[in-house]
C-alpha cells in the first residue's frame, strides 16, 4: 500500500504542490489528472525518490521513501532508453544490477520482450523502433525488474492517437498478465484516464491541490465510445471548468474503430 | 511510367553505374595532388629555381632510398613513434580521468576546473625548457610535450561530453536500480559520454604529431630531429621525405581511428 501524507513541493517562493495526502491500495490503477503545471509529474518524481518533498511524507509497505529505488519503477514521456544498448540489453539494465547471471537474464528479458509483443526485436538499437515500440520496451525494462509500483508519467503523450490507443490497450493486457500491479499514470487527457482508471485524483491548476477523487466502477474492457464513459469525461471537465481549457484536457479527438 | 520501366536488369545497370560514379568521386581526390606533383616537377626541372631551394620529385625519391637504405628512416620512425605513443597514452588517459572526475563530482569541479584550465593557453613548447632541464633529453620529455595537448583536448571533450549526459538516462538507471557512483559511470555516463570522448581522442591523435615535431626538435632523436638536421643542412630532398613520412603515418593513423569509431558508435 502507498500512503501520500500532506505532501508539499515549493521551487523557491512558487509552490508547485500543496498538502496533498491520498492512499493507493494494491492491485489499483491510479489515474493522476490535472492541467499542465498541476504539479503532477512533481508528484510522480517525489514518488519515485528522484526529487524531495518539501514536506510532509510518501509510505510505501511501511517504509518512507528516501531515494531512488528499483520497487518502484518508472516509466517516462521520453522512454528514456539507453541509446547504445539493443533491446535485449536494455530490458536487461535492472538484472545486470542486481547481478543476476547471463543466462537468466537472458530468459527473464526474453519473456518480457514477448509480454510486450515485441519477440524478434531483440537485437534491435532504440534508433531503429518507432515512438510505440521504445514505450513497450521502456515498460518491458521496468516489468523486468519487478517492481512494487508501476509510475507512469504521461508515457503516451508523445504518441499519435492512434499509436496511443492501442498503447492504452495493450497496457491493461499487460497490467492483467502481471497480476495487476498497482499503477500510477500521470495524464492530462480525460479521455485516457476514464478509459484506464480504477479511479482518478483530480489535480488543481498551481499550486496543485486535490480537487476530487473519483472511482470509476466501470467494468473492463471498457468501450470508449460508451455513454457511461462520456458522462463520467464530462463530468471530470466540468470539475475543471475554469481552470484551464477543454481543449488541452481533451487532447486531440481520436476516435478508434 | 517510370517505375514500370525498371526490370530487374536495368536495376543491375544502375547500381553498376552509381558505384562507378562513386569510385570516379572518389578518385577526383587524387586530382590535387597529381596536379600539385606535375606542378612541382615542371617548376624543379625548369631551372629557375636552385635545386637547393625546390629539390624535384625525383631528388626526393632518391632521398628517400638512401634514408631507407642508411636505415635512418625506420630507425628515427620507431623512436618517434615511441614518444607519440607514449606521450598520447599518458595525455588521454589523464585527460579522461581529469574530465570525468570533474564533470561528475561538483567539489572537484569548483576546487580544480579554475586551476587545470588556468594551463590551458600555455602552448606545450613553452614548457620544452623546463622539460628538459627537469627531465633531459630524453624519451619521457618528448612524450610529456606530447601528452599535454592530447591530455587537455581529452580533457575539455569528457568534461563537455559527461556534463552533457540526457539527465532522464541517469533517472532511468537510479529508477532501475543502479545507484553507485561507479555502476552510473561504467553503465550510463561513460558509454553516454563516449561520443565526445572519442572525438577529443582522434583530435589528440593529430595534435600529437604536430608537438612531436616541436619536443623533438630540441635535440630528442626521432622524425623531427632528423628533418630539422637536415634543413640546418641545406638537404630540402631530405626534409620532403620526412614531411611526406609524418603526413602518410598521420593519415594513416587518423583513418584507422575514424573506422574504430565508427564501429564503436554504431548505435548513433
Amino acid at each position: 500500500m502507498l500512503q501520500v501524507r500532506n505532501l508539499s513541493k515549493d521551487y523557491d517562493a512558487l509552490s508547485a504542490l500543496d498538502n496533498l495526502s491520498f492512499q493507493v491500495d494494491d492491485g489499483q490503477f491510479l489515474c493522476i489528472l490535472g492541467p499542465t503545471g498541476c504539479g503532477k509529474t512533481t508528484l510522480l518524481r517525489m514518488i519515485a525518490g528522484l526529487i524531495t518533498p518539501s514536506a510532509g511524507e510518501i509510505i510505501l509497505d511501511g517504509q518512507k521513501v528516501r531515494s531512488p529505488g528499483p520497487d518502484r519503477g518508472f516509466v517516462f514521456q521520453e522512454y528514456a532508453l539507453f541509446p547504445w544498448r539493443t533491446v535485449q540489453q536494455n530490458v536487461e539494465f535492472g538484472l545486470e544490477v542486481r547481478g543476476l547471471a547471463p543466462a537468466e537474464r537472458q530468459r527473464t528479458a526474453r519473456a518480457y520482450i514477448a509480454l510486450v509483443g515485441l519477440t524478434g526485436f531483440e537485437h534491435y538499437l532504440p534508433k531503429q523502433l518507432s515512438g510505440g515500440m521504445k514505450q513497450r520496451i521502456a515498460v518491458a525494462r521496468v516489468l523486468a525488474n519487478d517492481p512494487r509500483i508501476v509510475l507512469m508519467d504521461e508515457p503516451f503523450a508523445a504518441l499519435d492517437c492512434q499509436t496511443r490507443n492501442v498503447m492504452q490497450e495493450e497496457l491493461l493486457k499487460v497490467w492483467d498478465a502481471q497480476q495487476r500491479k498497482t499503477i500510477l499514470f500521470v495524464t492530462h487527457n480525460v479521455e485516457e484516464a476514464v478509459f484506464l482508471a480504477d479511479s482518478i485524483l483530480v489535480l488543481s491548476h498551481r499550486p496543485g491541490r486535490l480537487v476530487e477523487s473519483i472511482p470509476v466502477d466501470l467494468p473492463r474492457p471498457r468501450d470508449r465510445l460508451s455513454p457511461e464513459l462520456h458522462r463520467l469525461r464530462g463530468r471530470i471537465l466540468d470539475l475543471l471548468a475554469g481552470q484551464v481549457s477543454k481543449t488541452e484536457l481533451l487532447g486531440e479527438t481520436c476516435t478508434t474503430i | 511510367m517510370a517505375v514500370a520501366l525498371r526490370t530487374p536488369a536495368r536495376e543491375q545497370t544502375y547500381r553498376e553505374l552509381s558505384s562507378v560514379r562513386t569510385h570516379l568521386s572518389r578518385a577526383a581526390a587524387l586530382i590535387p595532388f597529381v596536379a600539385f606533383l606535375a606542378v612541382w616537377q615542371i617548376v624543379a626541372s625548369s631551372g629557375l629555381t636552385p635545386p637547393y631551394l625546390v629539390p624535384s620529385p625525383l631528388a626526393v625519391v632518391h632521398a628517400f632510398a638512401a634514408e631507407l637504405a642508411s636505415g635512418r628512416l625506420l630507425l628515427n620512425l620507431g623512436l618517434s613513434l615511441e614518444h607519440y605513443v607514449l606521450g598520447l597514452a599518458w595525455g588521454i588517459s589523464w585527460g579522461i580521468l581529469f574530465g570525468l572526475a570533474l564533470a561528475w563530482f561538483p567539489w572537484a569541479d569548483r576546487t580544480l576546473e579554475p586551476f587545470v584550465d588556468a594551463f590551458r593557453p600555455i602552448p606545450p613548447v613553452a614548457w620544452i625548457p623546463f622539460v628538459i632541464l627537469w627531465l633531459g633529453i630524453r624519451t619521457e620529455s618528448a612524450a610529456f610535450i606530447i601528452s599535454i595537448a592530447a591530455f587537455y583536448t581529452c580533457f575539455r571533450n569528457t568534461y563537455a561530453g559527461v556534463k552533457g549526459v540526457d539527465r532522464v538516462l541517469i533517472e532511468a538507471a537510479h529508477t532501475l536500480g543502479e545507484n553507485s557512483s561507479v555502476g552510473l559511470v561504467r553503465r550510463v555516463v561513460l558509454p553516454a559520454a563516449l561520443p565526445s570522448i572519442l572525438t577529443g581522442i582522434r583530435v589528440s591523435l593529430g595534435l600529437g604529431w604536430m608537438s612531436l615535431v616541436a619536443a623533438e626538435i630540441f635535440g630528442i632523436q626521432g622524425l623531427g630531429l632528423r628533418m630539422v638536421e637536415a634543413g640546418g643542412m641545406l638537404a630540402m630532398d631530405v626534409v620532403i621525405v620526412y614531411m611526406i613520412v609524418i603526413g602518410v603515418v598521420s593519415l594513416a593513423t587518423d583513418w584507422a581511428f575514424t573506422w574504430i569509431e565508427a564501429r564503436l558508435l554504431r548505435w548513433k
